[in-house]
């Protein structure tokens, strides 16, 4: 869904036809269902059902900053800016 | 393409739910406008080594914020063709310094500084995607009923060498680049309608004056020189700006102040730069002539 282009059919379609439902049940032995839709960024909507994907986040977190602190030995801060309190520069044209 | 570079302030410990908000207008700022945030950039590992660990340990696992601190985190894809920082001694402003509205202490200004200055040399478009933090790069004035939040800091710039001066926007939301003047003044004024508001002509020049605070009211002014006052919000209704016309308009429409629809409120207020609403008694008065920005 994050990867579709805003407004395209695919992005479309997917929000308007993709729905997760969690479905719980408690002690008692009662049933509920909760639904919730695909956002534009690719979040869900009104409602994250418990533990869904967690273990894989978590997964993608730890392996993630494992590759950081790896690197992070391998760098070293040379450049030292001139830090200029004056007016803004004159430029040519706006970004 | 636009590059785009994140402010530590994202990364900023704060309730889940501000976190959640702020974090989903900067990922569908990227979406909309096809911004790529580069991950080689060595101020990158120091980013979220430190803050962006942190955070993530503090988050409800499975809820809004935690998601979009990830999703924030993905799209730094390596991007191929970045120089490495010059040698000879780069100027650049708004990173740090005594001055008002520097963004960043400790190491960050030089690490963000390197990290502008070589997704410069690219030649691209760079901006930074940030968070207003009061004391820092907004003051807030407030009279009575009227607030109006001053964005100290809306552009860095840096100086390569050969490529010369480039302005780097700080953009908190979409509308600060499909309306550029957003990221000075209040990305809640409306440029369509018939009563749009027109900002100043150097509107990104410090020391252009873009704000007046009259009879103890702070209000935007416009190029034709109108008084935006935005009244506070309660319980979510009255999406409008007081707008208190000059003098040429006041006797082309009948009144001295008229109340225009904002944007990004409920299409029930109707289209932003439209007429919010009008005091009975004032309308037989009133001519709906409208404006349009010179």
């Amino acid at each position: 869904m994050a990867r579709a282009e805003t407004g395209s059919p695919l992005e479309r379609w997917l929000r308007e036809n993709v729905v997760v439902l969690e479905v719980d049940q408690d002690e008692t032995g009662h049933t509920t269902v909760q639904t919730t839709r695909l956002t534009p960024e690719g979040g869900l909507g009104e409602h994250w059902p418990t533990d869904f994907m967690d273990e894989a986040a978590e997964e993608d977190s730890s392996i993630y900053y494992a590759s950081l602190a790896k690197n992070a030995a391998t760098e070293a801060a040379g450049f030292v800016p001139v830090h200029d309190e004056g007016p803004e520069p004159e430029l040519e044209s706006d970004p | 393409m636009t590059l785009g570079l994140i402010d530590p302030q994202l990364l900023e410990l704060r309730p889940e739910q501000v976190i959640a908000d702020e974090l989903a207008q900067i990922l569908l700022l990227c979406r909309q406008h096809s911004i790529v945030v580069p991950s080689s950039l060595p101020y990158w590992n120091e980013l979220w080594s430190t803050m962006g660990a942190r955070l993530e340990q503090t988050l409800g696992r499975g809820g809004q914020a935690y998601r979009a601190v990830q999703e924030l985190r993905k799209p730094g894809t390596p991007v191929t063709g970045i120089p490495p920082a010059p040698e000879q001694r780069v100027r650049v402003w708004g990173f740090a310094g005594p001055a008002r509205g520097a963004l960043f202490d400790g190491a960050w200004p030089n690490l963000l500084a390197e990290a502008a200055v070589r997704a410069a040399l690219t030649r691209q478009r760079v901006v930074l995607l940030c968070r207003h933090v009061q004391g820092r790069n907004l003051d807030v004035h407030q009279h009575a009923n009227i607030t109006l939040d001053e964005i100290v800091r809306w552009s860095l710039y840096v100086q390569p060498p050969v490529v010369g001066p480039v302005t780097i926007d700080c953009c908190t939301r979409p509308r600060n680049l499909a309306v550029p003047w957003t990221i000075r003044m209040d990305w809640r004024l409306p440029d369509t309608g018939r009563y749009p508001y027109c900002p100043m002509q150097n509107w990104r020049r410090g020391a252009t004056r873009v704000f007046k605070t009259a009879r103890s009211r702070p209000a935007w002014l416009d190029v034709q020189g109108n008084e935006w006052a935005r009244p506070n919000i309660s319980a979510g209704s009255g999406y409008h700006w007081h707008v208190y016309v000059n003098t040429n308009h006041h006797s082309r429409l009948g009144l001295e102040q008229i109340n225009v629809v904002a944007f990004g409120g409920a299409a029930s207020e109707g289209v932003p730069g439209s007429i919010h609403h009008m005091d009975p008694a004032k309308k037989a008065h009133f001519t709906d002539r409208g404006w349009t920005c010179p």
